[in-house]
């Protein structure tokens, strides 16, 4: 499978100030390709990077294995783009706007606006400048799919949609995705990429500080354990350096656990247990753990 | 091409109107002014020698003549000429950073470069339209004011110079609305800086000046020297060419390169 981003030590800085540092991963073709990172970590650097509205200060980012700044045209082509937010041209209505960007690819694309605007309630007969916040982001999911493209970079997609347009993007998303299309999709809320996607980067400080497959990472990595003992758990018992967001209270304490069982178990055993637990942690946890 | 034919419908309205009100302004004033200046109302002998007119570009002399008092208003024109060229040349790149609508158009599959021609080429047509109109509505004012109209190539001359100061006025435009995009004010910035132009222009007029004078375009196209050449100054026009250029490059290579961010 051919790698279809492909970064490589990619830096931006403004000025002295650090958008990303050093971050390198490659998306490969055909994948929903996660991209989470608290606000201000570089997620949206990174995509305008890609997008070449951000010239890198250092390293290499590239598309369909072209330069992303040289041949940022030539990728356009095949680009979807929804930003996290979206503007447009307030005294256009939809449907202008939408030809508009029909024109700018030279395709028709009459047939797929109209069932994307179906589909998604969209009414193209109103202006922009009365749209809602939802409505812009609509209008925004089809200027970004109504070419049919083979990349379809999602920042922050589902902010502003309700729950029943989100289900219909995700839908959509998914028809793209059997279609050949490639999906980058960074987001906030964990829950949706970890249902959606195949596997995930995720962002710290400008930094990547880990790629992988959610699976992996919800399986393979750390484990969440709870445990209710007979006595009162003393204060240190669970104190070590492979156990992480530890809490007590009483004869309870819950915590994440990356290392060997058997050695774990035994530790619990120790204490004379009455209940214990131990589950796959959500992409949150995992989050949660590597921000904390 | 849909850059281009976008920018030009959103300047078609803006276009018509500015034509309009321009054309018939000219047409309009020009015989008042022919009749009060020419008509012997005013003892143009008294005012020979008066300042004003050495800051406008003329003399008493040749503004007592039809073509000379076309001369006069079209020096204050020149003015709001240049506001709207600065104008549209600003505000067609500032407008995409102002709206937020950056991030739709530069990543739509156009090279940055083109994408500066079509934006730049589109204010272009819409002051040349206007220029045009101007130039039309000189001509039915000529013919109002003096049997036969007036002498077309020194009215072509005189027109040109409010042309080319509003071809000046939209490469500057543009040069400073590639470089600096969060402009918010460009109607307000247009007017300040064509003024100051202006004012630089009567300054180095009245110091008399001869470096100071490249400084200000409205400098390059003195009414009277036009009306008693029949041309322009080889090298004002030479300055004016050259610094052109500048602006559309670098205008042009500080667009390509820049980083696109917008304001919140």
């Amino acid at each position: 499978m051919s790698a279809i981003i492909e970064i490589k030590n990619l830096s931006k800085f403004y000025g002295r100030q650090r958008g990303i540092e050093d971050v390198s991963f490659s998306v490969d073709e055909g994948e929903i390709f996660g991209f989470i990172g608290p606000n201000g970590a570089g997620k949206s650097t990174t995509i305008r990077t890609l997008l070449a509205l951000f010239e890198p200060t250092g390293g290499s980012a590239a598309i369909f294995g072209k330069d992303c700044t040289k041949a940022a045209a030539e990728i356009a082509k095949d680009v979807g783009y929804l930003p996290s937010e979206v503007a447009y041209y307030d005294n256009m209505k939809v449907k202008e706007l939408l030809s508009y960007t029909a024109a700018l690819y030279k395709k028709d694309c009459t047939a797929v606006i109209n069932t994307l605007c179906q589909r998604l309630h969209l009414d193209q007969k109103r202006k922009i400048a009365d749209l809602s916040f939802g409505n812009k982001k609509k209008v925004g999911i089809v200027c970004a799919l109504l070419h049919s493209p083979k990349l379809i970079i999602l920042d922050e997609p589902t902010a502003g949609l309700d729950p029943l347009v989100q289900q219909t993007f995700f839908e959509i998303l998914k028809e793209e995705n059997k279609r050949g299309a490639t999906i980058f999709f960074s987001s906030h809320i964990l829950s949706e990429v970890q249902r959606f996607c195949q596997r995930v980067a995720i962002l710290k400080d400008g930094r990547l500080i880990s790629v992988g497959d959610i699976k992996e990472l919800t399986e393979n990595g750390y484990k969440k354990v709870s445990v209710i003992a007979k006595n009162v758990v003393p204060a240190d018992y669970f104190k070590a350096d492979n156990i992480t967001q530890l809490m007590q209270d009483g004869v309870s304490a819950s915590f994440m656990y990356k290392g060997d069982v058997d050695v774990l178990f035994k530790k619990i055993a120790k204490l004379g247990i009455i209940d214990a637990f131990v589950e796959e942690p959500s992409l949150e946890e995992i989050f949660l753990h590597y921000y904390k | 091409m849909a850059i281009f034919k976008y920018e030009m419908r959103q300047l078609r309205n803006y276009t018509f109107w500015w034509a309009a009100a321009l054309t018939l302004f000219i047409f309009m004033i020009l015989p008042s002014y022919v009749s009060m200046l020419s008509g012997g109302t005013i003892d143009m002998g008294a005012l020979e020698g008066n300042p004003m007119f050495d800051l406008l570009g003329v003399d008493a002399n040749v503004i007592s003549t039809p073509i000379g008092c076309y001369g006069f208003i079209n020096a204050f024109l020149a003015i709001a000429g240049g506001i709207n060229g600065m104008f549209l040349g600003l505000k067609t790149f500032t407008k995409e950073t102002v709206q937020k609508t950056a991030d739709y158009i530069y990543t739509k599959p156009y090279k940055r470069g083109f994408v500066f021609f079509a934006k730049v080429l589109s204010a272009l047509i819409s002051v040349s339209v206007v220029g045009l109109c101007y130039f039309i509505g000189s001509i039915a004012g000529g013919f109002v004011v003096t049997p036969g109209g007036f002498d077309i190539k020194t009215l072509a001359l005189l027109t040109g110079s409010f042309c080319l100061l509003q071809i000046y006025f939209v490469l500057f435009g543009a040069f400073v609305g590639a470089i600096y995009s969060k402009i918010r004010t460009s109607l307000l910035l247009s007017s300040g800086v064509v003024f100051i132009f202006y004012v630089f222009s009567a300054f180095s007029s009245k110091v008399n000046n001869d470096l100071f004078k490249f400084v200000s375009p409205f400098s390059y196209f003195g009414a009277s020297k036009i009306i008693n050449t029949g041309g322009y100054n080889t090298a004002y026009m030479l300055t004016f060419t050259v610094l052109c250029f500048v602006f559309a490059v670098v205008g042009y290579m500080a667009f390509v390169k820049k980083d696109v961010t917008f304001i919140s």
